[in-house]
Parts: C-alpha cells; structure tokens; sequence
C-alpha cells in the first residue's frame, strides 16, 4: 500500500471510529495517530496484517499493551531528541526511523507472523491496532 | 586404453599400480592427473557410456528417516557418474568449515581450508569454471551493476558461487582417457569385493562382476574407492569375509554420519523499491557466478548455528515452483531430470509477461545448510540383494534440531540485516515461526549431495578415513570424494570433491 493513502485512510479511521476509546486510554490522540504508522511495513503490508501483528503483540505483552505504555515508548528519542505534542510529523518520522534503524543494529527485534521486526515498529502495530480496534 | 568386461573371457586378472574404482567426478579427475606418467591405471566403472537400467538398478535400496529421493534415482551409474545430469553449482568451502566447533558434536577436519587452496585451483579448470576468484568485489571490476544488498558484510556477507557449463565428464573427458595410453578403463566392471591380506592390514584385490554373471579379479598397489558416499560404503560394509564388521569398520563408523545439504524454501524478502538485485540473480546456463547470503564466522559462533546461505529467487517464478522433493519422486532419473526441467520451463513460460518491476520488488528465500554431523544419520545394509549378489544399501536420513534452529536464525539475522540496510523486511515461512518447534514441513528436501560414511579423522575411533583419505589401519586403502568429508559446508560438494581428490592423487604419486 502507498504510504500516503495509508496515513490518509489511518486517520480519517481514527478520526471517525475510535476518538471515543482514544479519550479515556490515551494522553495525546493526535500524537498517537502520528506514532501508529510504521513507515516501511506499511508500503510492503496492508492494515488488517499490521493490526494483526500489532495484536500479536499484545496478547503476547498484555503490560505493554495500551496506548498510554505504547505512546510513552514511542515517544522515547535518542541523542536528546524525543517526540512532544509539537514535533513536526517528518521529525516523528525521523526519530522513529532512528530508533528502528537502532533496533535492528542493536538485534532488538521481534519475530511476528514470521515478520522480523524491529521492536519499535511493533510497538506502531500494536498502537495502530488499539486505534483501529473496532474495525 | 577401453575394454568392455563383458567381452573379457570369464575370471580375468586384471593387474595395475592403481586401481580406481568408481568414474565419476573424483575417480576421473584422478585418472587423467595420471596421464603420461609411467604408471598403469586402472579404471573401474560399473556402467558403460550411457544410461543402462540392469545397471542403474544396482543403486536401488530403501530409505527411512526424514524423506528422501528414490536410492535408485538419486545418482547416475555409467561413465562420468552424477556429472550427467549435476547443475553444475560451484563455491569453495570457508575457513570455519574445517574448524572444530564446539556446538556442533562432531565437527573439525584434520586438514584446513588452506591444504586445499592449490587443489580448489586445479579443480577450477577440470570444472571448466572461471578465474579461482570468488570475491563478488573482483566481479564487480567487470560489472559494475553487480551491487550488494547491503554494504556492510561484517555480519552478512556476499558469498559467490560459479557456474560449470556443467560439464559432463563422460562428454569431456572420455577421448581423453581412452586415448591414454596407461589408463586402462574398464566397464562394466562392478567391485563385489575387497579381498585382504590376512591380518586385514593390505587390500591384495578385488572382484568385479556384470550382469552377464562373468567375474574378473583386479590386482594393485593402491586401491582407491571413488563410487559415491553411499556406495563407497556400501562396498566397506558388504567387504566382510575377512571383517565381520566389514573393512575399515573396527570402530562402528563406516557408513555412518551420512549427511546432505537441507535445500528447503524458507522466506520472502520485501523490498521498498524494485531492484532486480543483479548481484544474486540466476540466468541458468549465462551467468557465470553469483552471490548468495551467507553469515560471518562471527555470528555463527555467537549464534551457535550451523553454515548456511540463502538464495534469492523472484517471488512469483519461486511460487510457481513444485518442492524438488515432489518432482524428484520416481526410481527413474531421467524422467525425473526431464521433469524438473520442464517444471522449470513451464514457470518461466507463465511469468515471462509479468512486469520487472512486479518481479523484482519481492524474492524467495531459499536455504542451502549443512546438516550437523550425526552418527545416526547412516547407510547399512539390506537383507535383500542386487543381481549381482551384493546387499543392497538402506539410508536412514536423520535430521536434528540444530538444522532447524540454525535456519530460523539466518532468516533472525538476514531479517535484522535488511532491517538495518533500510531496504524493506524479511518474512519467514510458517515451518519457522515457532523456535520450539523441530518438525519439518513436507517440502523439505535435499541437494543429491551424499557426504560422509567414510569420515575424515586423524582419530580411528572418530573416522574412516586419515588426513591423506587412506582407510585408518589398511594401507593401501584410499578414499575419494564427499564420503570423507567431516561436516558438510554450505556449497554445492562438486568443486570439493575434485580438490580433495586431486591433492589424494598428489599423495599418492609419492607412495607408488
């Protein structure tokens, strides 16, 4: 799938179908939204295999499976850099792409659906499914 | 020198200064590096010149264990053995190959990789490959489009295989050893026998029959056994008027440790962007070398896995793909060869109209692994005898756990590795998602490549064979070819059985 029309069709989902759920269990809905694409899968996958992962995961890490633990890990940065409500999307972008470059270098990965998978980009499955969980 | 043992009269004396038995890739190589020198050679084959079904029937025999291909159909018997129909798949074996490792039981060679450098060198051009040079780097100098998939090889690296024409040694070489003057050649000359001395130290002859029930007696100084892994033991074991146990067999370990390369389908690599990955494609019959992904020494040893690479295959010619294990299933090799290529044929024919960049955004992971070296995993004998009277061989293929580990892992690393590059993301198949789980799938299947049975060890109680490839305790008794092998490698056995033989005919030239 392109990942633009990927984004466009996340959000609008979103938007539509989950702000309730989102109000109760997450900090930031907005900032979630941006954290739930993971970039690269996303152009190799579609939406019902990335919630599949994402749910993979957290019937497997229950503790680690809300929104609020899924944004505060997301949100975590390196070198100083950390993502805020105010982060512009392509700098999310950037540091989420830093640390899953990180993950793979540093062998954090997670095998999924056979996927290997850098952790963080899990945690983006994981966030999207809970987003999308009613679709 | 040719004669036909049909033709000969009944119970000949044939006498030489050595005596080959088997014409195949390693009994050929040896005859024709004893071209023009004072020497009579003697070169035994069981079949003639071409495909004999009386003849290829003597190779039948049953299999348990993992599944395998028919005994029958799973070598060729005449002049120029399994070169008759072999793809012609060529890549040295690395350093680690030869090294003991301390996760795998039963592993290290009594020689290194660098005693067989000279010998990989000569091999090349019995192989009819190109310039011994199987750095991809090098290759690039002349194309610059061969680019890898991911630049740093410190955990993954770019491991090249040749490619033979393949050359078919009853083609290419037959005038050769028939025009030779101290080659003696003699078909259908099956070896039933190896008689001994009486303390079992020094092989005196052995017998050889056809299927017109004629037998002839075959005498020299040196003796080297070159019939394949299966049948190499086969005769060991069946060798037992003198030796109960059968020759060369004081300590249990003839005909044990047989191993093959587990050849299996294993994941998907997905690409962001298409890349026909020129590096590691194969345009069978015009590419002269290409790349497949191997794992550093490093990681092995930090991982604890066995050697293995992984090929790179477009998705939907792969898909289209029957498992070799299924097409390869009848007592017939040609009609099985003429299956996998038709299979072959039909697959490019379906996706020759599928956009390059649809074919080349998506690629099979195919696993080519050494099996780690299991006593268990073993040829013996069968109640039931060929028409020449001789038992016929049973294998019992055993795989471990370790095989399968050690696939799950390469795809863990190649998965991190591609994940690293930025380039997209490894996918493995079902069979290993869970790592608790050692069953194999029904497609697993292996290479035709027979290793072992006569291992190679400076211990008897480890091995056959001693670091020259002689039978430990007899002296005049000599191995060649993939049955002295201790561990497997990755790569396709050929290149390395021609070098192995060559360096035991140069052994040989000083004790004649």
């Amino acid at each position: 799938m392109l990942r633009r029309n990927f984004i466009v069709l996340s959000t609008f989902a979103a938007a539509a179908v989950s702000l309730p759920l989102l109000k109760c269990t997450s900090a930031d809905p907005e900032l979630d939204k941006k954290l739930a694409i993971p970039e690269i899968l996303s152009q190799l996958i579609d939406e019902n295999s990335i919630k599949d992962i994402g749910k993979k995961y957290g019937s497997s890490n229950p503790n680690d499976y809300s929104e609020k633990s899924l944004e505060q890990e997301l949100k975590k940065g390196i070198e100083g850099k950390s993502v805020t409500s105010g982060t512009p999307l392509n700098e999310i972008y950037s540091i989420l792409d830093k640390n899953i470059q990180n993950d793979f270098e540093s062998a954090n990965t997670l095998v999924i659906s056979g996927w290997v998978l850098s952790s963080t980009e899990v945690r983006q499955c994981a966030l999207f499914s809970l987003i999308n969980n009613s679709k | 020198m040719h004669t036909d043992a049909r033709e000969l009269a009944g119970n000949s004396i044939i006498e030489g200064d050595i005596c080959i038995i088997g014409a195949g890739a390693a009994g050929i190589s040896i005859a024709l590096d004893w071209i023009n020198t004072p020497y009579k050679v003697i070169l035994l084959e069981g079949g003639g010149f071409e495909y004999d079904d009386r003849v290829q029937e003597l190779y039948a025999g049953k299999t348990t264990g993992q599944r395998y291909y028919p005994l029958k159909s799973a070598r060729l018997h005449y002049f120029g053995g399994t070169t008759g129909h072999w793809a012609g798949f060529c890549s040295t074996f690395d350093e680690i190959d030869f090294e003991k490792r301390g996760w795998i039981p039963h592993s290290g060679w009594p020689i290194t990789r660098k005693d067989l450098d000279p010998f990989y060198l000569r091999a090349q051009k019995n192989l009819e490959l190109g310039p011994y040079e199987y750095d991809w780097k090098e290759w690039q100098k002349n194309d610059p489009e061969l680019k890898p998939i991911m630049k740093d090889e410190s955990v993954v690296w770019n491991k090249l295989w040749q490619f033979s024409p393949p050359t078919r040694f009853e083609a290419k070489y037959k005038d050769a050893i028939l025009k030779a003057k101290n080659i003696h050649l003699y078909t259908y000359s099956n070896v039933v026998d190896i008689n001994a001395n009486e303390n079992v130290t020094y092989i005196n002859q052995v017998a050889i029959k056809n299927y017109t029930g004629k037998e002839h007696t075959v005498k020299a100084k040196h003796f080297i056994l070159a019939c394949c892994s299966i049948q190499n033991a086969r005769v060991l074991l069946a060798s037992n008027k003198q030796a109960p146990k059968g020759l060369g067999n004081d300590n249990d370990n003839v005909g044990r440790y047989f191993m093959e390369h587990l050849e299996i389908n294993s994941g998907e690599l997905w690409l962001t962007k298409p890349d026909p990955l020129k590096l590691y494609s194969l345009n069978y019959g015009t590419t002269k070398a290409r790349c497949e992904l191997a794992i550093t020494k490093q990681q092995q040893e930090k991982h604890k896995i066995l050697n293995g690479t992984s090929s790179l295959t477009p998705l939907l010619l792969a898909k289209k793909m029957k498992p070799m294990i299924e097409v390869w299933s009848t007592e017939d090799p040609q009609k099985n060869a003429t299956a996998l290529m038709s299979s072959f044929g039909d697959v490019l024919k379906e996706t020759e109209k599928i956009s390059a960049d649809v074919m080349t955004k998506s690629y099979q992971l195919f696993t080519r692994v050494e099996q780690a070296p299991n006593p268990d995993s073993r040829i013996t004998l069968d109640t039931e005898k060929d028409s020449l009277g001789m038992p016929r061989a049973t294998l019992h293929w055993v795989l471990t756990p370790l095989e399968k580990h050690s696939i799950r892992k390469i795809y863990e690393i190649i998965g991190q590795q591609i994940g690293r590059a930025g380039v997209g993301r490894v996918k493995m198949l079902e069979y290993l998602w869970n790592e608790n789980d050692d069953a194999w799938p029904d497609f697993t299947g292996g290479g035709w490549h027979h290793m072992g049975t006569t291992r190679m060890s400076d211990d008897p109680k480890n091995g056959v064979v001693d670091a020259n490839c002689k039978v430990h305790g007899i002296a005049n008794l000599h191995v060649a070819g993939a049955a002295c092998y201790a561990t497997a490698a990755a790569p396709n056995p050929t290149l390395t059985v021609v070098a192995l033989s060559l360096r035991l005919s140069d052994h040989l030239k000083t004790l004649v």
